[in-house]
């Protein structure tokens, strides 16, 4: 199989069940053609048409059943929760999205932009690669958790340091904060599966955070594993609220003065006064990192625990980059972010996979004014 | 009610390329390469049109050994369509409802 067949197939992946004869037949077509180049250009063509009718499904099917809670037999099988993670991952690239209009309204170099672009198609990368899988179900979430611990742990203890601060690790020259990868996953992991072990990744997120110190991340796990507290009321959730609040005490006696740096920290603060496209993109991309949060709290009460934890994460990222000089997820420059908002989508599944052939709608055309128009020239 | 709205070139030049290629067919990479159009734009003309029954759509083997694709011919409605609707370059003008 050649990679452009290989790409088509993997995305082709996302479009509903009524088109994924279309989807077969646009991959063994990108794998007939001979030279590459024509090749990856078919393919890249495929992808994107893929990809919007992926993300106008998603969207539609997580608007259909309008505001009401849905029914108990569509909870049972887990299509919600699946067309939430869907939509989330949507929500992802949508506030990526934003955030490059933001860059480059803002005069971002087109460096910055690119970096983030590969850490949005790396993200989906990873995330379309699992669709269909639970990779954060029993027994995988509780060493996933205990790695991402042990991960910010040495991060503390071998990062790369600025300004008194250790949050960093520099990848083939590329530098990344392993907490806004992770950590989102380990706190809708915990979510998820309140167990020994992913208590003890919790401990040790808790405890990097402080030794790092990062006080916006030590703040978020108050949050995320608050949030979890509140809603199950469980003595483990809320013991581990109380570490993390001790953890996140400890941060704030720690001197934090790491610097600014442009388009990456106090990004809220300068939007709107860079331009007004830079402020609506921030602004809204912010808005759409939050509305699986929303749509799944409002909607999905059997794992409002799981969104629960998945919006009081982000949100806390924000107010943290509102409030002071960290981060701005998925609209300012950084793909850590990106790459950890994504990841942690893949922890918003319910126990079953989606049965896409039972609610898959006939075929039918998707644009309205092409299609009324042959049918028009026809009669 | 339907809207009376004039193809676009694109759907014009795809449906060109299916009415010329006839009874044989074709397939979707010579059909992007007949047409003028990316895949992005090809895939979603075709789907539209198989759904309102102007196109077959056949899973045929190209040559021994080769895996099936998929073949694309015009049905009866769909070589009325073609020639009601000739490529923007046959008319020697953009198309009628469009700004020149």
């Amino acid at each position: 199989m050649t990679v452009s067949e290989r790409i088509v197939r993997l995305c082709c992946r996302w479009l509903p069940a009524h088109l994924s004869d279309w989807g077969e037949a646009m991959a063994r077509e990108a794998g007939s053609i001979e030279r590459p180049v024509a090749a990856l250009s078919f393919a890249v063509g495929c992808v994107i048409w893929a990809a919007r009718e992926a993300a106008a499904e998603a969207l539609r099917q997580a608007m259909a059943s309008g505001a009401g809670p849905i029914e108990r037999e569509t909870m049972m099988t887990g299509q919600y929760g699946w067309r939430l993670r869907d939509l989330a991952t949507v929500c992802g690239a949508v506030g990526t999205g934003m955030g490059l209009i933001y860059l480059s309204a803002a005069g971002a170099p087109a460096q910055l932009l690119t970096m983030n672009a590969a850490a949005l198609v790396a993200g989906l990368v990873l995330v379309l690669s699992l669709r269909g899988r639970e990779p954060m179900d029993q027994p995988v979430v509780g060493p996933v958790t205990v790695a991402i611990g042990v991960i910010l742990m040495l991060t503390a203890a071998l990062g790369e340091e600025a300004s008194g601060a250790r949050r960093w690790a520099s990848v083939a020259q590329v530098v990344l904060q392993p907490s806004l990868i992770g950590l989102p996953l380990l706190i809708v992991g915990f979510a998820r599966s309140r167990d020994a072990l992913t208590a003890t990744g919790v401990v040790l997120a808790v405890v990097a955070m402080a030794w790092q110190p990062d006080r916006a991340m030590a703040a978020t796990l108050v949050a995320g594993i608050g949030a979890v507290a509140l809603i199950t009321r469980e003595r483990l959730a809320i013991g581990l609220t109380g570490v993390a609040l001790i953890g996140f005490a400890v941060a704030c006696l720690q001197p934090d003065v790491v610097p600014p740096t442009p388009f990456v920290d106090r990004v809220y603060r300068t939007a709107l006064s860079t331009g007004m496209v830079a402020g609506i993109a921030v602004w809204l991309g912010t808005a759409v990192l939050l509305a699986p949060a929303v749509l799944g709290l409002a909607r999905d009460r059997t794992n409002r625990v799981i969104y629960a934890a998945f919006g009081a994460t982000w949100l806390t990222v924000v107010c943290a980059a509102i409030a002071g000089d960290y981060p701005t997820p998925l609209v300012g420059y950084g793909g850590s972010a990106i790459v950890g908002y994504l990841l942690a989508t893949l922890a918003l599944t319910l126990r079953e996979r989606f049965p896409a052939a039972t609610t898959a709608p006939e075929a039918r055309p998707s644009g309205g004014s092409e299609a009324d128009a042959l049918r028009a020239a026809a009669t | 009610m339907t809207r009376s709205r004039s193809l676009s070139p694109a759907a014009r030049s795809v449906l060109a390329a299916l009415a010329e290629a006839g009874g044989r067919g074709s397939y979707g990479y010579d059909l992007c390469r007949r047409a003028g159009v990316k895949s992005g734009t090809l895939y979603p003309l075709l789907i539209r049109l198989e759904g309102q029954g102007h196109l077959e759509a056949e899973w045929l083997v190209p040559e021994p050994g080769r895996p099936p694709r998929h073949l694309y011919r015009l049905t009866g409605t769909g070589r009325m369509l073609a020639l009601q609707n000739p490529p923007v370059d046959a008319l020697g003008e953009a198309p009628l409802g469009r700004p020149a």
